[in-house]
């Protein structure tokens, strides 16, 4: 589980501060969209890139409606691995995530 | 109020009290924990503005609650400490002695005592709650003999942890077994609740919170196993079903109360379609003798008959089950061990932790004194520090501290068992959703496979008395049991990703109490 949880993290170094794939701005809609459907299915204010889904008490099928609404906004699937708050802890990690499965 | 205990479900008592409490006035602010979560996250969250801090005290957070205690008091020495909940009652005076910061503590149902000590009324004789200034000539625990307060509209609000979760109380606070290991004595005046308060229960949590998980928390919800008692609850089914929502439910019933007759038929199916995904069976042993020693009325045969017919009917069976005590020999351990297996029970801590503890005053702890075979560490905070008596004894105590010393404090195996929660989940997500079917073979695959890894490990303990071998074959086991349930969590996440596309529009899954992490 640790390497996947590197395999994100690897991507975002590789590419410096945030992907090669995408600029700047189209990061920021990405994490800007990500935090909208998030605080939709949470019913949530106030999140931020760094917010951690264990310290907002989102259990595990909060997540999972998370990643539900997630795949129907962006059009990707999730991988088994992946439909856990420990492989994707952050709204970051999510934003990651999301943005490896759009490339 | 503050709630520490070893899973991620909540603590029913002590939300029942809050509730109480707020129903008259108080302003209760009611705190969840679990064992995962650190001292100083636990403080962080309390904060220190409080009159009164009151903890839920039980043998396994007693320890980490007296250092909690301690950085509050440094906080604020005005600041008042409750302990309460049915260990504390037992222990008072030693946990009063181990830890003289705790001010006060409640003894037996806390709801009255909490409001009088609350209103400021005085302690002075007063039996109820234990103060090293309380000059009472006794001491003695209060039994809500008779609950007749209404519903309050909060009971299960916590401050930080949603759990749509609703506990129900079905009569007045009674018990009519007698186990031996017990040492809670409460009354066996039986006044039910009506139904219709009941249902009126359910809808009002369910429109004002979209609770739709609901416990009844009677020790025994047929009690007193008669018929009219059955024909109550089959009456309580009915009104559920004309609610036409989606609700589960779960209680506790003695192994005798089901028969495999046509009035018990009946009444078990209804409660599956009413939502009962779940019964409680207090079954604690797989060979007579220990049942005849804990003065349970069942016996082997009804054991094994209840469980047939509770899953049978599709309901998934809990049970309370008890494998070492005093009076153990390896032949009973291998007569629990077999049912467990064949029966399939999934809790592993029943075959890896289900050591009796002795409480004091019960019978069996008078019968273990009168005998001697209370050992040398027995005390409140070692209750299964006992002898055995068995000529087979030595060989018991090396499978015993095998067992201690590789699953007590391990965390793989503290965590709130995989698969025993998830049976009831999916078995619950089953009845509303027919197209999860698609996920039985896989599930039943992944189960055969616990059950195999479980059976090649244990039968070598209790039958073979190996131990060498699973000393020898523990990381191979602890594997296969880590890959199980990783496979476990990905079956569970497909089954919830599937339940959520086929109910976009509906909110159902998001009050499962069961959460496996």
């Amino acid at each position: 589980m640790d390497d996947k949880l590197n395999v994100i993290s690897d991507i975002k170094n590789e590419n410096g501060e945030h992907m090669d794939y995408y600029s700047n701005n189209e990061s920021t809609d990405i994490q800007q969209q990500v935090i909208a459907v998030i605080s939709e299915v949470l019913s949530m204010e106030n999140l931020e890139s760094d917010t951690k889904f264990e310290d907002i008490n989102v259990d595990s099928i909060s997540f999972i409606k998370t990643v539900v609404s997630i795949e129907d906004k962006f059009g990707i699937e999730f991988d088994d691995e992946f439909l856990y708050i420990e492989e994707i802890p952050t709204i970051s990690a999510m934003v990651e995530y999301i943005k490896l499965k759009m490339s | 109020m503050i709630s520490i205990i070893e899973s991620k479900y909540i603590n029913l008592g002590i939300s029942q009290l809050a509730g109480y409490l707020r129903h008259h006035g108080v302003n209760v602010d009611l705190l969840f924990f679990h064992d995962g979560e650190s001292n100083d996250y636990i403080i962080s969250q309390i904060g220190c503005n409080y009159t009164y801090y009151a903890f839920s005290i039980s043998q396994t957070n007693v320890v980490r609650i007296q250092n909690i205690v301690k950085v509050i008091k440094r906080n604020d020495i005005d600041s008042k400490i409750i302990f309460g909940g049915s260990f504390a009652s037992m222990y008072y005076e030693e946990i009063a002695r181990d830890i003289p910061l705790v001010d006060y503590i409640v003894l037996g149902d806390g709801e009255v005592p909490m409001m009088h000590l609350i209103s400021g009324k005085p302690l002075n004789d007063y039996p109820y709650i234990y103060t090293s200034k309380n000059l009472s000539s006794h001491y003695e625990m209060y039994q809500n003999n008779i609950i007749d307060w209404e519903i309050a509209e909060d009971y299960f609000v916590s401050n930080n942890k949603k759990r749509h979760i609703h506990s129900i109380i079905s009569k007045n606070n009674i018990c009519t077994g007698s186990c031996t290991f017990c040492c809670t004595y409460k009354s066996r005046h039986i006044e039910y609740k009506p139904i219709d308060t009941m249902v009126s229960e359910i809808i009002k949590f369910n429109d004002l919170y979209g609770v739709s998980h609901f416990y009844f928390i009677d020790n025994d919800l047929f009690d007193p196993g008669n018929q009219f008692a059955k024909e109550r609850i089959f009456k309580f089914c009915e009104k559920v079903l004309e609610l036409g929502k989606d609700l589960h439910f779960y209680c506790s019933a003695k192994a005798t109360t089901f028969k495999d007759n046509e009035s018990d038929n009946a009444l078990l199916e209804i409660m599956y379609m009413a939502g009962f995904d779940s019964v409680f069976l207090g079954i604690e042993a797989a060979n007579n003798d220990d049942l005849k020693l804990y003065n349970k009325k069942n016996r082997v045969d009804d054991n094994i008959n209840s469980l047939d017919l509770l899953r049978k009917h599709k309901i998934h069976p809990d049970i309370g089950f008890i494998c070492f005590n005093p009076y153990s020999s390896l032949s009973t351990l291998k007569d629990n061990f077999q049912f467990l297996i064949d029966s399939k029970i999934e809790n592993i801590t029943h075959y890896t932790q289900s050591f009796l503890e002795i409480y004091k005053d019960s019978p069996l702890y008078n019968l273990a004194k009168k005998q001697n075979l209370l050992g040398e560490k027995y005390d409140y905070m070692h209750l299964d520090q006992y002898k055995y008596i068995s000529h087979d004894a030595d060989k018991i105590i090396s499978i015993v501290s095998f067992l201690k010393e590789q699953f007590k404090d391990s965390q793989e195996f503290a965590i709130e068992d995989s698969w025993s929660r998830f049976a009831v989940f999916y078995n619950g997500l089953l009845r509303y959703n027919k197209s999860l079917e698609v996920f039985n073979e896989e599930y039943n695959l992944l189960k055969q496979q616990y059950f195999d890894s479980l059976h090649w490990y244990f039968s070598k303990l209790y039958i073979d008395n190996d131990i060498e071998f699973c000393r020898t074959n523990f990381d191979r086991f602890l594997l296969e049991y880590q890959n199980n349930k990783k496979e476990l969590y990905k079956l569970r996440a497909r089954i919830i990703m599937k339940d959520i596309r086929s109910h976009k529009d509906e909110v159902h899954t998001d009050t499962s109490p069961i959460e496996l992490k």
